[in-house]
């Protein structure tokens, strides 16, 4: 029986290699145009395995936040905020904000900060003023 | 063969609680002995007859194993699929159908956990989620909170609506004489309590607990032979939408929606045929989401709803009445306690909590962070 599969490369291992190069990465199906997000060997709108990684552009809006006032291996008083964002490209990832939040930022459009001034977390984003 | 052979195929016939809110140093398999034991003698089955296993739990990596094991049983059948918080209103169905093929004669549903006592993480613990935990936050409240706050964006659901969850879970607890009484607490003390992760307070997240709980099932051929009387399994179903938040498809409305229609055609009953409910509620937001997506409101309408006194005693659609797993229990996994709690209502053993005349209960089971969702129905009797 043939071994088959995408590639012979680890597209989590890849995905993180373009992120240590300040690349937020998503896939895109070259069989029906999905875009997928977190990296897979597979397809999960049609199942094909044929997927190659593109860079996003790095925009995109708010589609929920949640400030968390006890973050884990965090020093203490400090809060941080959480947010799922919609990326213009149609996928959705988990991330965090870089500015605090005031009032209700759900839909607010956000930029992705470059990772020399995210500092040790990559991706994050702030909202565009 | 079609999903409604499973309609009152079987039927709950022992219930037994254990540990709670303190199990007093006794581990997870302790607690769960003594819950066995207590639902055979509630059902007048020697625990020898238990064939059946449907069992999971925060600290066994083969809970099954370890479980037949210390109970010494020889099971012919067993499950232990692990979906979280809503497996034991899985395994009602699961049950059901191993019961109805001859699989298994007796099946234990048990659960049991020390999480308040013994601080050793859980087993889930050691599973980072790659590409959400690396942001920092613990899970499931950030993943809720998410949740939460998206609900009020969509539909002005507010901090008070989730609060009027939590007073209700407290006006109930108060009729249950199985929990020590809880401090007064007002709306105004919850909405002025600062945010653990907005929109919740330290209110809003049901607090850990010891416990276990057991419940015993048969075939319906023999349901009428125990002890007590039997409660029948009426219709179910389960659903996953996602191990990650942001890989849900929608943040605002459950896959309840789903097991919903297909627990209630199982059952032919509608949602206005449910005399009590048990909803899944480690956090405020929970029964709100479920009372929308299992149909006994409008979609964003079940803030006004919880704030209109609907769910708490006396009120037209009983929530919750023993307190929930806000005010009540909530050892890690909630589940079976719905049904538990269910069983107790559908044979009148309410007490000050009764629901008068109840026929038909609901459970619905929720596993992560809305990951998984699970609903059963029961009735006093095979049908209407």
């Amino acid at each position: 029986m043939d071994q088959t599969g995408s590639s012979s490369v680890s597209p989590e291992a890849e995905w993180r290699r373009r992120l240590a190069s300040g690349r937020l990465s998503f896939q895109r199906c070259q069989a029906c145009c999905a875009a997928i997000y977190y990296p897979r060997t597979i397809c999960i709108q049609c199942g094909s395995q044929d997927l190659v990684f593109c860079d996003s552009a790095g925009a995109g809006y708010i589609e929920s936040f949640t400030t968390v006032a006890f973050p884990a291996s965090h020093e203490a008083g400090s809060a941080l905020t959480l947010v799922i964002v919609q990326l213009d490209e149609g996928i959705k990832l988990m991330t965090r904000l870089a500015d605090k939040p005031e009032g209700d930022i759900i839909g607010k459009r956000v930029i992705l900060e470059p990772k020399a001034a995210s500092g040790e977390i990559f991706p994050s984003f702030h909202i565009e003023t | 063969m079609s999903p409604a052979m499973l309609k009152a195929a079987s039927a709950a016939v022992g219930v037994g609680l254990a540990g709670f809110p303190s199990g007093h140093g006794k581990t997870h398999l302790e607690l769960i002995a003594d819950a066995t034991a207590a639902a055979a003698r509630d059902a007048g089955i020697p625990i020898g007859d238990i064939d059946g296993i449907f069992t999971t739990n925060l600290v066994n990596f083969m809970p099954a194993v370890s479980v037949a094991e210390y109970l010494g049983l020889n099971p012919r059948w067993i499950d232990a699929s692990n979906i979280g918080g809503s497996s034991f209103v899985h395994y009602a169905m699961s049950a059901t159908l191993a019961l109805s093929a001859g699989l298994c004669d007796v099946a234990l549903l048990v659960y049991g956990s020390d999480a308040a006592s013994n601080k050793a993480p859980p087993l889930s613990f050691h599973e980072p989620l790659l590409h959400e935990a690396e942001f920092g936050a613990q899970f499931p409240i950030a993943g809720v909170a998410l949740a939460a706050s998206a609900h009020m964006h969509a539909y002005g659901t507010t901090r008070a609506q989730m609060a009027a969850v939590a007073l209700a879970a407290r006006q109930w607890a108060a009729l249950n004489p199985e929990i020590p009484p809880l401090p007064s607490l007002s709306i105004e003390e919850i909405l002025a309590a600062p945010y653990v992760a907005r929109p919740f307070s330290i209110h809003d997240c049901g607090q850990m607990t010891d416990g276990a709980a057991a419940v015993i099932m048969v075939a319906r051929d023999r349901a009428e032979k125990y002890r007590r009387p039997p409660v029948y399994f009426l219709g179910g179903a389960t659903a996953i939408s996602h191990r990650r938040i942001a890989q849900a498809k929608s943040l605002t409305t459950t896959l309840a929606a789903q097991t919903a229609p297909a627990a209630f055609a199982m059952a032919g009953l509608e949602p206005a045929d449910i005399d009590v409910l048990q909803l899944y509620d480690g956090f405020t937001i929970y029964p709100i989401l479920f009372l929308e997506d299992l149909g006994f409101c409008e979609k964003g309408k079940g803030g006004p709803l919880v704030e209109s006194g609907a769910i708490a005693p006396g009120g037209r659609l009983p929530v919750n009445t023993n307190g929930g797993s806000l005010c009540s229990v909530h050892p890690g996994m909630y589940g079976l306690f719905l049904i538990a709690e269910t069983i107790r209502q559908l044979r009148g053993d309410g007490g000050a909590a009764q629901v008068q005349g109840a026929r038909f209960g609901l459970t619905h089971g929720n596993g992560g962070h809305l990951s998984t969702q699970s609903t059963a129905i029961w009735g006093r009797q095979p049908s209407l």
